[in-house]
Formats: structure tokens, C-alpha cells, sequence
């Protein structure tokens, strides 16, 4: 009897602790409190899409706002959302930011709405978004957090702006100022020397205006071997191993290593490149794509037509151009360093960080904002 | 007898090395989606010169969901003159056809319809036909069921700008998720399945799969390998192998996620399973020695590629490993070392296609903080995959034998729910 109750005291507690394990489940199965679809990424990864968020805001609350605003000068009200907001009306002509008649003691919480064109001090701090439905003159040495204009837009050297900046018109960035997050425009881009930044669109960017082309890399000197080396298949030059190019070379067909291809001063590639490493002297016209899993370093005056996908560091020489006016294209790596001079139709994306200055230090990278941790962290 | 016991110690010990080897792997994945560096090389490509490309969705008796997929492709931030639609209606009875010509009446140029009324029946006899008609240079297919966001044409394309890029996957998300318990366990395992295993093959250049919906094809590397495989039952795996053996790469794209329905009903489940253990077993066959031999890509590539092949041949050989554990200690032989590394290497490898802990780190990853409660019932799950899988077995080896020593193909598709209900009607995108 004693040996029959064991078993089936321990039978019940085998029992029990095999549900032990399953309750959370079973609670799971009968409240079903996740059983939604996983919600798909969507449009976040438009670069404009910080910025039209926050310009459906602006639409939202301009009523109120002109409402609110008696007389000509630029007021401090507190919205409906409970938002503190320094508001300037179209009528107001061209004004300083947090100026006018009473112009608030603390801007900390700050947002700043302006119908009318806006010119900033410098060294100021704008802690929340600004808005402008004008042009946007930023001093030196002034931080921002995001920046929305819907004309033309134009930072001080020494400038930060920490999440986003978008621009109806064309954007000028002032030497050693640090573009957080996303960058975006309409018109031309312009990036003085020493510009840092991470995501940029525009239909042209201009890298280093006004800046002595350096060269950044040496081309390579010496080009033994020739595509011969590899096997061609499928119109594609395939090989496990390094290539060089010589000078002056056309290649006509893909290249696709996985050791290191080095290209000489001037060669051609009509077609697109994967490789390890890519390393190519001045003068040389790709005109397809270039994927490498490490670094890419081409040299000056190079045409690149494709887009441009490199996993480490990509060095682009000055004056060199990458896509085209109507045939835009994307840059995307890791880190970035643009030489002076460099025109670049379309995006580009550095992870980590891009640097204007082909004669500077790689780029170091820096402690990112909430939005760009986001974009990292898939 | 004593020669007989050696043999089963021998198979015994193959055995628990092979799963030690998968129980590695399903760490190793584990652990570097959850701590490693992860590689999307190709989702930044925003902007670029676009290639023209066709979209083919084989569809057999479809008039639940073409609709669907026709006014989502429509909807697609795709360049409209670079873009031909393609559906092949494959004999089907119902109203597919008569819907499918009037989108291509509507939409002149860009809906190209294929009706086939002969020939091999089946996706990769559709996909093989339809590929002539294809125009551009990149073959992007979808199954009938599947609802594209508006930016899905453009990442699938994107790796394609790499030289090496052969075929590219996407990420399927079941869409019927809250059903019942089969569909919010198989949105589990599909989790595990993409956000773990593919997106760890695609971080350590291992071998990512081509899923055969939500995906694309080069034309030029499907020429190079000899076009689409009319005798063999997963068309996706057989085309993974041959482009690998061909020095083409399959990428995959963990951002590029498209919504699918999963099974509701365990036949349904279980008739899903047979057909891809079927077909991953007839690769396994054709292509483990090449594979082998092979010198493309790394010694790691060779291995995960192998172990890939094998994926479906884990459950029964647990089963077996278990059997001769119990034989071997009836006979009086001292297998205890063994049977220690069985009971871990059981446990971790337990799961469809991903360990338990493979789904847990998926449920993090997606931020599924309560559904990640389910998983004691992924046992059960497991369970009856093991018997389907089994059973696929066997009916490969007695099947109808047709044609060149094949059985002959049918199509042998998913039943459609159409459970769109939990989501923004598809035609209210439409601009």
C-alpha cells in the first residue's frame, strides 16, 4: 500500500512540476495578451521622415499658434499639448531666435515656430525642435537638436545638430560643425571642411568647398597582373584570391574577388566591383557598383556611377564625383572621409561617422544620439 | 552479436557527434545575433539607379489573395516603367484568371498575365516558363498570399547592386498570428527561424537560404546554373545549392519583411512539413557530396551549408539515438557517457528549425514580451514535426515513381485563410 501511495505521490509530483513549468504558458494561451502581428518597419527609414513627422505637428498646431499671436512681434505661449513655444508670426518680418518684445528668461524647454525667416546667435542652444517656414541663419558655435526649414538653411562653423536637419531649399554647413543623425535637403548641400556627419540626402552634395584639394592615397605604383589571373564566368571576372589592375586598363565585366583589388591610376571598370578591399589610384571611372566587405580607398578625380556599399571605411579622393544629376546613388559604410571638392548625388550613410577632409585622422567614433542608436541597433 | 553491438555503439557515437556539432551551431547563432556584429550591408541603399525587374506570383486557384498582392505591387515606391508584374495562373479553376485579366486590362504594360494550361504542373514549372516571358534583369518572386510593403521591391533589390549576389531573401512575417495556438507558435518558430538563423548566416558569411517567396533571382546567375529545377519539390533550396556550387552568394535582408499567412490547422501544418522535408532531403541528396568536394567560399560556408541539408534529418536522428540508447542498456552495455551528451544535445537541438533558445532570443529581439510565454508548447509542436517529418520520409521512399526515377509533381500548396483582417486594407494604400 505505502509503495503504491510513493508512486503515485511521485508520479503527482512529476505531474506537477511538468505544469509548474507550463503554467505562464497556459496563462499566456488563455488571456492571449500578445497576439498581434509583428509591426513592420515601415517608413522609418526614409530620411525626411523625422521631418515630415514634425512639420504634420507644426500643421496641427499653427491655428492655434496664430491664434494666440496679437500683435506683430514674436510671442512665448504655452499650446494645448502643454508645449512652451517661442512663436513668430509671417508678418514679423526677419527675426532673432527668442527675441521680441519679453524675450523669455529660461529657452531650456523651448520649442521655436517661425513663419518668418529666423537668424540665430550664436552660441545658442535650442534644446527642442525649430521650425522655420522661412530661411534659417544659424550663428556659430550654436547647438541644436533638430531643425526643420522650409526654405534655405545655413549653420555657423562649430555648429551641432543633435538629431535631425531638413531643408526646403539648400543647406550650408560651416567648417568642424557635426551633423547627429539625419541630414537632408532639396537643394544643394554644401559641407565645409571638417564637417562631421552620419546620413545625408540631397539631389548634390558638395564635400570641402572652398577647401585645398590633398591628396588622400597614394596610387598604387606597380600592376603586375592583369584579369587574366581570375576565371571569367557570366560575364564576371570570379577569383578567390588578390587582383591588381594596371594603369589605364578597361576591364569590361564584373569583378568579383574576395582578397584585395587594387586599381591603377586611370583604369576603367565597366561594371560593378565586390572585393575585400578596394584600393584605387586618381583618374579611375567605375561605372557600375562597389561592395567591399572591408575598405575602399579610390583616389582623386574618380567617377564612381553605382552605388557604393563598403562594411569598414570608405575614403573618397577629392574632386572625385559618385552618381549624377537625374542618376542619384547611395554611399553607405561604416565610417566615411570625403576629400575636398567631392560632389555626390544622392545619400550617404556612415554608420559610424563620416569626416569632410581627406587630409584628416579617421573619424573617431562618438557617443550617438537616441535616433541614430535606433538606427544601429536593428 | 558482439559485432552488431559494436555497430550500434559506432552509430550511437556518430550520432551524438552530429547533434554535439548542431547543438554548436544553434549556440553559435544564438549568441551572435544576440552579442555579434550584425552585417546589413545592402539596406542602406536608398538610392540608385534601379533596375528593370518582374515580379512572378505563381498562383493555382488563388482568387482568395491575387487581389491582394496585385494592389500592394501596384502600391510599391518601385519606378513604374522598370517594373513588370507577372502572375502565372497555373490551371486554376476558379476565378484567378478572369481576375488577373482585368488588372491587366487596367493596368496595360505593367500586369502581364501568363495562363499555362499545359505542360509540368507546379511553382518551379511556373517559375521556369515564366522566366522566359521575364523582362530586366532581376526575377523578384512572391507567393500569391504574401501582402509587400510599399518599399519591399527596392530592398530585395538592392543587394543585387553586389556583383557576387546571386538571389536575395526576405524576412516572412506571419500575418494570422493570434488564430489559435498553432499559428501564434509557428509565428515563434518563424521568428527564430529569420531574425536568428538567417540573419546569423548572413553575419558570418555562412550560407543564408533562398526561401522561394519574398525573394529574388538574378537572371544571369539563373542562366549561369540552368534555370529553374522542374523535378524537385522545394525549387528554393535546390536553387540556393546550385547558385553556392556556381560562386553565387544569397543574401539576406532582415529589414525586408513582408506579411504571410501561416496554417491554422495541424493537417495543414503537417502536409507543409512533409513536402519540405520531401524537398530539403532530395537537395541533401543531390547535392551533400558536391558540396563537399566543393572549393567556393570557406571551410565554414561548406560546413553550414552541409549542415543545412541535414537540418531535416535531426528529429529522426534523435529518435534513432534514443532507440539505440535503450537497446544498447537492455543489451548490457555501459552507455551512460553517451547518453549524457544525447540528453544535451536533445534538449538543444529541440525545435523545428531552431532551438527553443533560438525562439527565446527572437522574441527578445522582436520585442515580444508575453507571446515568448508559449514556448513550453513548442514541445508539443516539436513532436508532431518529428512524426511529419518521419512520415515525409517514408513517403519519399514508397511514392508513385514517375519520369526519371521522380514522382511526378502537383501543386501541392498551403491552404489560403485570407487574414487580412488585423491590418490596414492593402487598396487603402493604392495613392
Amino acid at each position: 500500500m505505502i509503495a503504491v501511495l510513493s508512486i503515485a505521490l511521485l508520479a503527482l509530483g512529476t505531474v506537477g512540476l511538468f505544469l509548474l513549468a507550463l503554467l505562464p504558458a497556459l496563462r499566456e494561451h488563455f488571456a492571449r495578451t500578445d497576439t498581434s502581428a509583428l509591426r513592420l518597419s515601415g517608413e522609418g527609414a526614409d530620411i525626411r521622415f523625422f521631418a515630415l513627422s514634425f512639420q504634420r505637428y507644426i500643421d496641427r498646431q499653427l491655428p492655434e499658434l496664430r491664434s494666440n499671436a496679437f500683435g506683430l512681434g514674436p510671442i512665448v505661449t504655452s499650446l494645448s499639448d502643454r508645449t512652451c513655444t517661442w512663436y513668430s508670426p509671417p508678418n514679423a518680418g526677419r527675426v532673432t531666435l527668442f527675441g521680441g518684445d519679453s524675450p523669455p528668461g529660461n529657452t531650456g524647454d523651448l520649442a521655436a515656430i517661425s513663419e518668418a525667416d529666423v537668424r540665430v546667435p550664436d552660441g545658442t542652444t535650442v534644446a527642442r525642435e525649430l521650425f522655420t517656414s522661412g530661411s534659417f541663419e544659424g550663428g556659430t558655435a550654436s547647438v541644436y537638436r533638430a531643425v526643420l526649414a522650409k526654405g534655405d538653411a545655413s549653420f555657423g562653423r562649430d555648429s551641432t545638430v543633435v538629431r535631425w536637419v531638413d531643408a526646403g531649399g539648400a543647406l550650408r554647413v560651416g567648417r568642424n560643425s557635426t551633423l547627429w543623425g539625419r541630414a537632408s535637403c532639396w537643394g544643394t548641400m554644401r559641407l565645409d571642411d571638417g564637417t562631421r556627419f552620419q546620413r545625408l540626402a540631397a539631389p548634390r552634395i558638395e564635400f570641402g568647398v572652398g577647401a585645398n584639394p590633398t591628396a588622400p592615397v597614394a596610387g598604387p605604383s606597380a600592376f603586375p597582373a592583369e584579369p587574366s589571373q581570375a576565371v571569367a564566368a557570366s560575364g564576371r571576372w570570379l577569383m578567390d584570391d588578390d587582383l591588381t589592375i594596371r594603369e589605364d586598363d578597361v576591364v569590361d565585366g564584373d569583378i568579383v574577388i574576395t582578397g584585395t583589388l587594387t586599381i591603377g591610376r586611370g583604369a576603367t571598370i565597366n561594371g560593378s566591383v565586390r572585393s575585400g578591399a578596394v584600393i584605387a589610384g586618381d583618374d579611375c571611372v567605375f561605372s557600375g557598383s562597389i561592395v567591399a566587405t572591408e575598405r575602399l580607398t579610390v583616389g582623386e578625380r574618380c567617377r564612381i556611377t553605382g552605388p557604393v556599399v563598403v562594411e569598414g571605411e570608405a575614403v573618397i579622393g577629392a574632386e572625385s564625383r559618385i552618381g549624377d544629376s537625374g542618376d542619384e546613388t547611395t554611399i553607405s559604410a561604416l565610417l566615411v572621409r570625403v576629400g575636398a571638392g567631392v560632389v555626390l548625388c544622392g545619400e550617404v550613410w556612415a554608420r559610424k561617422q563620416g569626416i569632410v577632409g581627406a587630409g584628416s585622422t579617421a573619424p573617431e567614433p562618438e557617443p550617438l544620439g537616441v535616433a541614430d542608436e535606433r538606427a544601429l541597433s536593428w | 552479436m558482439s559485432i552488431i553491438l559494436t555497430i550500434c555503439l559506432w552509430l550511437l557515437g556518430a550520432i551524438v557527434v552530429v547533434m554535439a556539432i548542431y547543438t554548436v551551431r544553434h549556440y553559435v547563432f544564438t549568441v551572435n545575433r544576440l552579442f555579434g556584429r550584425q552585417r546589413h550591408p545592402y539596406v542602406d541603399v536608398t538610392v540608385a539607379r534601379w533596375p528593370h525587374i518582374t515580379v512572378v506570383i505563381a498562383a493555382h486557384n488563388e482568387e482568395l489573395v491575387i487581389e491582394n498582392i496585385l494592389q500592394a505591387l501596384l502600391a510599391c515606391d518601385y519606378p513604374r516603367e522598370r517594373l513588370t508584374i507577372l502572375p502565372v495562373n497555373d490551371r486554376s479553376t476558379d476565378r484567378t484568371r478572369e481576375i488577373l485579366d482585368d488588372y491587366a486590362t487596367r493596368h496595360p504594360g505593367v500586369i502581364l498575365p501568363l495562363h499555362r494550361t499545359e505542360g509540368t504542373a507546379g511553382k518551379a514549372a511556373a517559375l521556369r516558363e515564366a522566366t522566359l516571358l521575364a523582362r530586366g534583369e532581376i526575377l523578384i518572386v512572391f507567393d500569391a498570399d504574401y501582402t509587400p510593403g510599399r518599399g519591399l521591391l527596392r530592398q530585395l533589390v538592392a543587394p543585387f547592386f553586389d556583383a557576387r549576389v546571386g538571389a536575395v531573401m526576405g524576412r516572412v512575417v506571419p500575418l494570422n498570428v493570434g488564430r489559435n495556438l498553432l499559428t501564434r507558435m509557428l509565428d515563434l518558430e518563424r521568428s527564430a527561424g529569420y531574425q536568428v538563423d538567417q540573419q546569423a548566416r548572413m553575419n558570418l558569411h555562412l550560407v543564408p537560404q533562398y526561401g522561394g517567396t519574398v525573394g529574388g533571382v538574378r537572371l544571369k546567375a539563373l542562366t549561369d546554373i540552368g534555370g529553374w529545377r522542374e523535378d524537385t519539390l522545394t525549387e528554393d533550396t535546390d536553387l540556393t545549392y546550385r547558385l553556392l556550387l556556381c560562386g553565387w552568394e544569397t543574401a539576406y535582408q532582415n529589414r525586408s519583411e513582408c506579411y504571410e499567412e501561416v496554417p491554422e490547422e495541424w493537417p495543414v501544418r503537417i502536409r507543409q512539413i512533409k513536402r519540405w522535408t520531401n524537398g530539403h532531403n532530395q537537395a541533401l541528396r543531390d547535392y551533400a557530396g558536391a558540396v563537399s568536394v566543393s572549393h567556393l567560399g570557406g571551410l565554414a560556408q561548406r560546413v553550414d551549408a552541409l549542415l543545412l541539408l541535414g537540418v531535416y534529418a535531426v528529429a529522426p536522428m534523435t529518435v534513432i539515438g534514443w532507440i539505440l540508447t535503450i537497446l544498447l542498456w537492455y543489451a548490457g552495455q555501459n552507455v551512460t557517457g553517451w547518453v549524457a551528451f544525447l540528453i544535451v544535445a536533445s534538449y538543444s537541438t529541440l525545435g523545428n528549425f531552431a532551438a527553443f533558445f533560438e525562439v527565446a532570443a527572437a522574441a527578445r529581439l522582436d520585442g515580444y514580451n508575453r507571446r515568448v510565454r508559449l514556448l513550453p508548447f513548442l514541445l508539443a509542436g516539436y513532436l508532431v514535426s518529428l512524426v511529419a517529418v518521419i512520415r515525409g520520409m517514408a513517403s519519399m521512399r514508397r511514392g508513385p515513381v514517375g519520369r526519371n526515377g521522380v514522382r511526378p509533381l502537383v501543386w501541392d500548396k498551403t491552404k489560403r485563410y485570407c487574414a487580412n483582417d488585423s491590418l490596414e486594407p492593402v487598396s487603402a494604400r493604392v495613392p
